[in-house]
């Protein structure tokens, strides 16, 4: 073992040795703390003229939970840093900070949280509070959170506060209540034929003062929305519908349209085979505590994306985003497990899986803009029958994974995608897109993946990936190439190289190099990596936000307690 | 507590029914334009707006400053910086101006931001961690009428004038209440009717776009010059001068010149005025 890893041993050592939970006055503390930080590069073939080179070379950033908890006591606190934001992360996180804290108790059939927390009602249609740190998004609520279950089969939910605004409080307030009735808790003779059945209903109001000199706007803006779920044996039926009334905001346009939502969802599973079928159609449902906010900043409410979510590299590349001005859309899966010890299933079994997905426009009528008043009290008509014209996505993937034998498994993937650049990455409108269609940028792509692992022996495993994307259209074909190497519990060693060899621009047909190295030590983590980062540009709702390209070396160590 | 809770909560939603929506029926504000003239200065607003010619929504955020200017004259200066990501900013064959400026830059740099357009209102509440001076162009009508609702702090008067190819800027400063912190400012050149192509909303190239508002340079440093110190009362009377070397690309009759005072510590705009050239 050379130097360096003895120093990065005695450094986790360190770790571990404090990564245990923490009896204090009684009770109990734990915790989690993450680093990460990037030491950047020059390189001229990604960034010509070294815009995107940060002045900083190196950026760091990193949080720490504590979270206490005592009988039915709880508290705790996150400590977020960020000297300064690491490039493609939103610009809004600058500084450091406390920024989450809670105390929580439970008594009487009440659970009561002050200060930070985060809740869903339903869906999300029609409030969501959350964390994706990934993504740099936190809309956690700030106020206060009561939560009850007055009688058998009642859940009751209500929240006051105000949203995070990166080190910020949004402008406006939030407040709404939620009650979720279980009819199978308080029926129990729908149990005994095996139903189960859940009504639910949310309403849900913001309040932001309004002091345009043009405008009168609404300064308190309700919305609320009602859902069931039920199931029967190997059928599971779940549905939602919210509505939300005028809301001029930045995302619509500052029209005084209502808007509506419905989410339906069917699903099936018995004896190896699985089928899930849904529906979704928004209309105008982007939902703020500031109704001039933009990308993904104090969003109230969740409208969940009705198409699968890729983790393969390229595949992920061109990923669909809900469009919150109006979309809808049906995604139809299978999988069927073929039985082990069958012609088709070989010795272990095989899981085969199909999925459709395809989203486009709504029908939306744009109201004539020389009827000034009622363009902007109305927008646009849409008729919730009729289809819209707006082709946004579709993704159709068949997928086999096969274990061939004790040390050897496989996954092949085809997919067939198409993406409306215009729409997903510039934020064009479909009034735009409607005045002038030959003007979208659209993207057809065929992609294969094929995974494989191997066990070479025991605690030893090669795991490989070969992607292929091929396509006319944007920056052209792409070729990827994966290796992994891991030797449990500790040590895990990764190289990947993707090559866009089909760039129309001859001197971008670029490698795009990574290797990493991780070592785990107990519940202490740290990676080490080398690479190149594509470019890409992020939009929503017209504004957009630039993930650069970048290249250098990043860390990231993760521990908790 | 099992019977008086859903009591609580249906009192609870009720209340929340009956207080929490407001549905509008006329959108629009009748004749709430304040066109009363007078010789009294009150407080202005500058609108930095941060935009480039290859940045597709930029154009809205112009707009914006325009329906401003039309509801409120003189009261409204505005200022488009060139400066932010490289693909929204950068010249190419299509797009062969550079709009750009070092001192644009830097200020966008400090100020911290990666995406357009957005502006800054006043640089009302400015904080080293924060972002809350941010602000997109929907939000410039609510932020600019609550700046013009406050107080005026300090009045300037300002005279510019050029001479061959020396731009002469004098400016007086006159406190209105008292000023317990010392007192920056800034001057500035700026050009409107520039045509030179522009990125559109619906992704289609203006060829024959007219550019407003400008920031060509500035005539003091980017980050002002002491106009006052603390302390200071009303009746004081601060008086600066500044000259620069015109450049001959510039058209007169197009340009005019922006000072503002502004507090050093947190960047808050007190006053700003535009001028033409004389």
């Amino acid at each position: 073992m050379n130097k360096f890893s003895l120093s990065l041993l005695a450094v986790l050592v360190g770790f571990t040795a404090v990564a245990q939970s923490q009896e204090t006055f009684g009770g109990q503390l734990h915790g989690n703390f993450q680093l990460d930080g990037q030491l950047y590069l020059r390189d001229e073939a990604i960034d010509p003229s070294g815009e995107f080179f940060p002045d900083e070379r190196f950026l760091g950033q990193g949080y720490a939970n504590f979270v206490y908890t005592q009988g039915d006591f709880s508290g705790g606190l996150r400590y977020e840093n960020y000297q300064n934001v690491m490039l493609g992360f939103p610009e809004g996180y600058r500084g450091e900070g406390i920024t989450y804290r809670y105390l929580q108790f439970k008594q009487d059939n009440l659970d009561v949280t002050v200060g930070s927390f985060y809740e869903q009602f339903g869906s999300g249609m029609v409030f969501r509070s959350y964390e994706e740190r990934g993504l740099g998004y936190d809309n956690a609520m700030d106020g206060v959170r009561v939560k009850a279950n007055p009688a058998k089969g009642l859940y009751l939910k209500g929240v006051l506060g105000r949203q995070r605004f990166y080190f910020e409080k949004s402008p406006g307030i939030v407040r709404g209540l939620d009650a979720e009735y279980n009819l199978t808790e308080f029926m129990p003779k729908l149990d005994s034929l095996g139903y189960r059945w859940t009504i639910g209903g949310s309403f849900l109001s913001k309040y932001q003062r309004g002091n345009d000199p043009f405008l009168v706007l609404p300064e308190n803006v309700a919305t609320g929305g009602i859902r069931t779920q039920f199931t029967k044996g190997p059928w599971a039926v779940q549905a939602e519908y919210a509505y939300k009334a005028n809301d001029p905001s930045s995302d619509n346009g500052y029209i005084y349209k209502d808007g509506n939502g419905i989410i339906v969802n069917l699903t099936y599973s018995k004896n190896g085979l699985g089928l899930i079928a849904g529906a979704k159609r928004i209309d105008n449902m982007s939902f703020r505590s500031d109704r001039n906010g933009s990308t993904i900043d104090m969003l109230i409410n969740y409208l969940s994306p009705t198409t699968q979510v890729h983790t393969y590299a390229l595949p992920a590349l061109y990923q669909y985003a809900t469009q919150i001005n109006g979309e809808e859309g049906i995604q139809l899966e299978a999988n069927y497990k073929i039985k082990r010890k069958t012609k088709l299933g070989g010795k272990y079994g095989t899981l085969i899986s199909a999925n459709y997905s395809v989203v486009q426009s709504i029908d939306k009528q744009f109201v004539d803009p020389s009827n000034d008043t009622l363009r902007t009290l109305q927008g646009y008509t849409s008729d919730p029958l009729a289809r819209g014209d707006i082709p946004y996505f579709h993704d159709f993937n068949f997928k086999v994974s096969r274990k061939v034998n004790k040390r050897f498994k496989y996954t092949a993937s085809y997919l067939n995608l198409f993406y409306n650049r215009s729409v997903l990455e510039d934020g064009l409108g479909d009034e735009a897109i409607q005045i002038n269609p030959s003007n979208q940028k659209l993207l057809n792509a065929n992609i294969l993946v094929f995974e494989g692992l191997y066990k070479i022996k025991s605690k030893h495993y090669l795991r490989g990936e070969a992607q292929s994307l091929r396509t006319q259209d944007d920056r052209g074909s792409m070729a990827m190439m994966l290796l992994e190497y891991s030797v449990a519990p500790h040590w895990f060693f990764s190289v990947q190289d993707i090559y866009n060899y089909g760039n129309p621009d001859a001197d971008q047909r670029l490698h795009y190099p990574l290797a990493s190295v991780i070592y785990t030590a107990g519940t202490s983590r740290f990676q080490l990596s080398y690479g190149r980062q594509q470019r890409g540009i992020f939009c929503v709702g017209g504004v957009c936000r630039v993930v650069p390209p970048s290249n250098g070396v990043s860390f990231s160590l993760t521990t908790s307690f | 507590m099992k019977k008086v809770f859903p009591l609580l909560f249906s009192i609870a939603l009720l209340s929340l029914f009956s207080v929490s929506c407001d549905v509008i029926e006329d959108p629009f504000k009748g004749g709430t334009v304040d066109t009363t003239t007078t010789t009294q200065q009150q407080r202005n607003v500058l609108i930095e707006d941060f935009t480039g010619h290859r940045c597709k929504n930029c154009p809205k955020a112009s707009k914006k400053i325009e329906e401003l200017e039309a509801a409120f004259g003189d009261r409204i200066i505005g200022l488009a910086i060139h400066a932010g990501p490289g693909n929204f900013t950068n010249t190419t064959a299509d797009y062969p101006t550079d709009f750009t400026t070092a001192d644009g830059k830097q200020i966008q740099n400090f100020f911290g931001t990666n995406f357009l357009p957005v502006g800054m209102v006043n640089r009302e509440n400015w904080t080293a961690s924060g972002n809350a001076h941010w602000s997109v162009y929907d939000n410039w009508p609510t932020l600019s009428a609550e700046a013009m609702d406050s107080t005026l702090r300090i009045a300037l008067n300002v005279e510019a004038r050029l001479e061959g190819s020396t731009l002469t800027v004098t400016t007086e400063a006159l406190p209105q209440m008292q000023l317990l912190h010392d007192l920056s400012y800034v001057v500035l050149v700026k050009e409107s009717g520039i045509v030179s192509p522009q990125l559109l909303p619906d992704d289609t190239r203006d060829p024959d776009y007219v550019h407003m508002n400008v920031l060509r340079a500035f005539v003091t440093d980017h980050w002002g010059e002491t106009l006052g110190t603390s302390p200071m009362v009303a009746g004081d009377v601060l008086n600066d001068s500044k000259t620069m070397s015109w450049n001959s690309d510039w058209v007169k009759d197009s340009s005019a010149v922006v000072v503002y005072a502004f507090h050093p510590d947190n960047y808050r705009i007190l006053q700003v005025v535009e001028i033409s050239i004389d």
